[in-house]
């Protein structure tokens, strides 16, 4: 073969490894990922492509969970320290309005007046990080602690469990008015909605109690419609997140104060996974599959839903090792995963899900929290 | 033999040491650093240094020092390991330059045994309350059923120098309330942990300083440090409630997964940035001096001298000092040769930073970055660029300094008194004699105005000759500037006691020995940071043994139920009738109550070279009543 051969053939060669690079290239949606940073009150914007924080978007206290608008326009970051739901506006990436999820008090529980919210008008707010936390009123984080989201069935409504104030908030989207506040009696120590999830005609409520706690925590299912309880088992005494699994018409529990996932039914608790310690965060993967983030044990389990088969990974890369992984989201080549590392160092990870192992850091917040996948509108 | 000798002897021990060292190793992957102990002050000879994941490994010689060359460019974390000290841990960042660090050890608490088997509360009881620990039966990683559960607790308000690693998460500083080391060792001295999916509930005290801050029912995020990796992780929200095991100290309790440093430090909100400028004894700018701030976000220094710094708001006493490890070339120790390598440290005296604070420009703590330019206050505020505030260092010698001193704001003649000595530490850091030291400038101040320096009475005592009102339940900020180079070794800030007086109309009167509740009062009590403790002590004037009773009680309480400690009396049985005198003290500052009726002293001036004991105190007038029977 002459030179002029070994060219082609080499071009040849490299045109064959590049295009069908460039077509998986092609299928990928451009895409931003959200992180709720609680320590800088922000959700960061980050151009995976980039691979760098374009945006911090100051919303409020102590953002936690994500949630994307079922138009796919907007997405909703829970402000645990601020009695409040941000709204971001996904075109132009700002914070669109924010939602409160229980009144501003004018008084206090030992019945004293609340000088201040009378001074400031604090009734005609939206959030109280317009005063606490963003302005000079003090303490900087208040309220009544929302934490977990869920959409209604018509999706015209926002669910939100209040740990301090044990109920569920119900928000109207269109108006970010507060409809209804439902009171959750306790179950035992059980008390603080720590998450709330809906699952067709169902929503479950992990209620737990004051912790560091040894008591157990309840799942309750609730009738979406009437919000009638319907029936509550027992799980660990610090569920972290409820997963609704469609597939299989159950919901996942992680048992954030042990090595375990529960999942129960309609009827209650029906298996057990067991994973690494410290279960946090839960996504359903393409074949059956969870991820369970493993956040006191700095690990993720791969878990065969169908057959209980676990399968336990390290995150390193280059020799670093990251810990606390937090949460996590399906990229949409569904091929690889966001996963938040939430040392006090914190760092995006980019996991390729055939290879199982970490491909990418990008530097965040430390003490991030929640990640989702949004278009690029 | 005397201290004069053993100085010798040590200088030409380290001498000695230093002699096989003919040039300065290159600084290219090089860190060293000094070791010290946070309750002496004094280097650590024999502490075991690794370099965590490497292998690496080197002991500290006669002078604390330590130093690793040839490192791969990034972070180094380290461990320090010494028999009676808990573990310590650091990370520096090797690269071109050498880097140094600076780490002090805290005395670990007594080993309790423990049988995991059982359930159980092991607990270290301190001045502040008992540190406690709560285990599950079977909840740990071992078969062995001899293990050793040791707690060593840590008051962030006093011994802040011995936290490992950065307290920061992200941009933010972490502001430190309370935390504790645990170490669960096995019969072979090995590590023990939890078992996967267990836990462990801990409790630590709030430090009396921080109770007004943090009330009971306060949400406080815990972290713990994570060798491996260097830094503060596994955030978990703690609450403060009362102690489980004795039912009154204010406590954060939450739950523990990994054994290690453990505590509690919610994220800084507000920081403030300021200009620090650091000097040597003559006023010549040092460049590469790290600025430590706490709480706040640290600064190294410029060809000017001068560093950028965060100061977190929310501290009720922010601290900042000033360190840098550099060679005797200018032979500045005139004992060690030029090739040996000192450190050398100063700090700014705390009181003054809360009253500069104000005039400096504010930012949420969570908006800063490695790369914030200084933020410029208004033209010439101590802390902007063009009137930076000063930090001048001097050498921590081979001798550490011991210091006493004491307050009176209340009475007729309110004064001020201090001793202070120095010796040359044992190589467990302990001092075992001491000769006065003459010569010091020593200075009170209030934050209102320059502080003033206490005149030397010779012997190694000061006293305040004037120049400053001493004023019942306000803060004062003792300076031992030791050497008397410009360059402070130490400081100390504590609330004078008040005015204590009994209760108005108790002396001379006539009561009821059945249900009497001797009170008190104390024109500080409220006052932010004061937790004195009282001593009150009735008498009766019987001189027949039979007939004599009296009690006691020692605590920050204002009152208490006196009951009688006569011949053969019940233990709740009320004191004899007949006439009694009432004595009353108060502390505060180094003296904290230790529940059960009893009280502690610690040291709470503490830093490399140097520490010391600086407390208040009052008497109250005695009072004579009579205690009658049924």
């Amino acid at each position: 073969m002459s030179l002029c051969d070994r060219r082609v053939w080499l071009a040849l060669g490299l045109l064959g490894l590049a295009l069908p690079a460039c077509s998986r290239q092609v299928a990928t949606p451009e895409h931003w990922v959200l992180v709720s940073q609680p320590g800088s009150r922000t959700v960061a914007v980050i151009d995976p492509k980039e691979g760098r924080v374009v945006k911090r978007i100051t919303v409020g206290m102590l953002p936690h969970r994500l949630m994307p608008s079922p138009d796919g326009r907007a997405a909703y970051a829970v402000l645990v320290g601020s009695q409040a739901v941000a709204e971001i506006d996904l075109q132009t990436l700002t914070l669109r309005r924010t939602f409160l999820t229980a009144p501003v008090p004018e008084r206090r529980a030992d019945g004293s007046l609340i000088q201040g919210h009378r001074d400031q008008n604090a009734f005609a707010h939206s959030s109280c990080f317009d005063c606490h936390g963003g302005g000079s009123a003090k303490p900087a984080i208040v309220g009544t602690r929302p934490f977990g989201i869920a959409l209604s069935e018509d999706g015209e409504t926002l669910i939100v469990s209040q740990i301090r104030d044990d109920s569920l908030a119900l928000l109207a989207r269109s108006s970010g008015e507060l409809e209804r506040t439902l009171p959750l009696p306790p179950s035992g120590q059980a008390h603080e909605p720590v998450d709330v999830a809906r699952l067709g005609d169902s929503l479950y409520v992990a209620l737990r109690p004051t912790q560091p706690a040894t008591t157990p925590a309840v799942i309750r299912r609730l009738e979406a419609k009437t919000l009638q309880q319907q029936f509550e088992a027992h799980t660990g005494s610090d569920p972290a997140m409820l997963l609704p699994d469609p597939e299989r018409s159950r919901v996942l529990v992680s048992n954030f104060e042990t090595n375990t996932l529960t999942a129960f039914g309609p009827a209650g608790k029906e298996s057990v996974y067991t994973v690494n310690p410290g279960p946090l965060g839960m996504l359903l993967l393409p074949g059956g599959r969870l991820l369970s983030l493993n956040y006191y044990s700095n690990s993720l389990s791969l878990v065969k839903l169908d057959t209980a088969e676990v399968e336990s990974l390290t995150l390193e890369l280059e020799g670093k090792k990251y810990v606390n992984p937090t949460h996590a989201a399906l990229a949409p080549n569904r091929r690889e995963v966001y996963i938040v590392s939430s040392g006090t160092e914190g760092n995006l990870l980019v996991f390729d899900l055939e290879g199982k192992r970490v491909v990418r850091a990008i530097p965040i917040d430390g003490l991030s929290f929640d990640v989702l996948v949004v278009p690029k509108l | 033999m005397t201290v004069r000798i053993w100085l010798a002897l040590y200088i030409g021990f380290l001498l000695a040491a230093c002699s096989g060292t003919s040039n300065p190793p290159s600084g290219s992957g090089t860190v060293s650093g000094f070791v010290i102990s946070i309750g002496s002050g004094a280097k650590l000879a024999g502490v075991h240094v690794e370099v965590v994941g490497s292998g690496q490994s080197t002991t500290t010689d006669a002078s604390g020092q330590f130093n690793f060359s040839g490192l791969a460019s990034g972070k180094v974390r380290l461990s320090f390991h010494k028999d009676g000290y808990a573990p310590g841990y650091a990370t520096a960042q090797a690269g071109a330059q050498e880097a140094s660090v600076l780490v002090a050890l805290k005395k670990e608490g007594s080993a309790q045994p423990y049988d995991p088997a059982t359930s159980r509360t092991l607990y270290q009881m301190t001045e502040a309350g008992p540190y406690a620990v709560i285990f599950a039966a079977g909840s740990l990683d071992t078969s062995d059923a001899n293990l050793r559960v040791v707690i060593t607790p840590l008051d962030p308000t006093k011994e802040g120098q011995a936290l490992p690693g950065r307290l920061q998460a992200g941009s933010s500083p972490l502001i430190p309330v309370t935390f504790a080391e645990f170490s669960i060792l096995d019969s072979a001295d090995r590590r023990i942990n939890l078992k996967p999916g267990a836990s462990a509930i801990v409790e630590l005290p709030i430090p009396p300083e921080l109770r007004e801050v943090y009330p009971i029912g306060t949400k406080i995020h815990c972290y713990a440090y994570n060798p491996q990796t260097g830094q503060w992780e596994d955030f978990v929200e703690g609450t403060v409630e009362l102690s489980s095991v004795d039912g009154s100290t204010p406590v954060l309790r939450a739950s523990i997964r990994h054994f290690s440093w453990y505590g509690g430090a919610p994220e800084g909100q507000k920081c403030r940035n300021a200009a620090v400028q650091v000097v040597d004894a003559n006023g010549k700018p040092l460049e590469g001096a790290t600025v430590v701030v706490t709480p706040g976000v640290n600064g190294t220094t410029n060809a000017q001298g001068v560093a950028s710094v965060w100061i977190a708001e929310g501290s009720p006493n922010p601290k900042m000092y000033a360190y840098k490890v550099s060679y005797n070339s200018d032979g500045r120790i005139p004992e060690l040769p030029k090739t040996a390598k000192i450190i050398d440290i100063g700090y700014f005296v705390t009181d003054d930073i809360g009253v500069i604070l104000p005039g400096l420009v504010e930012k949420d703590c969570a908006s800063i970055t490695p790369s914030s330019p200084l933020v410029r206050p208004q033209s010439g505020h101590p802390g902007s660029p063009e009137n930076p505030l000063v930090i001048r260092l001097g050498p921590v010698g081979a001798a550490v300094y011991d210091v006493d001193a004491f307050l009176l704001a209340s009475g007729a003649s309110p004064s001020a008194f201090v001793y202070l000595a120095q010796g040359i530490p044992n190589p467990d850091g302990e001092i075992e004699d001491t000769e006065p030291v003459d010569g010091a400038r020593i200075t009170l101040g209030d934050g209102s105005g320059q502080p003033v320096a206490l005149t030397g009475l010779g012997g190694g005592a000061y006293y305040l000759q004037g120049g400053l009102t001493l004023t019942p339940g306000k803060r004062y900020t003792l300076a031992i500037d030791a050497d008397n180079n410009g360059s402070v070794e130490g400081s100390g800030s504590i609330v004078a006691v008040g005015n204590v007086a009994w209760e108005a109309g108790l002396d001379g009167s006539t009561r009821s020995a059945q249900g009497f509740v001797a009170r008190w009062s104390d024109s500080a009590s409220g006052a932010p940071g004061y937790s004195p403790v009282y001593y009150a002590f009735l008498s009766n004037d019987a001189t027949d043994p039979a007939s004599y009773d009296f009690d006691y009680y020692i605590g920050p309480a204002l009152e208490f139920t006196p009951h009688s400690n006569a011949q053969g009396a019940t233990s709740d049985a009320p004191l004899k009738p007949g006439s009694y005198t009432g004595l009353l003290w108060a502390f505060s500052g180094a003296f904290a109550p230790a529940g059960n009726n009893s009280y502690t002293v610690s040291d709470n001036i503490t830093g490399p070279g140097i520490s010391g004991r600086f407390y208040s105190y009052n008497l109250a007038g005695e009072v004579h009543l009579t205690l009658t029977g049924p």
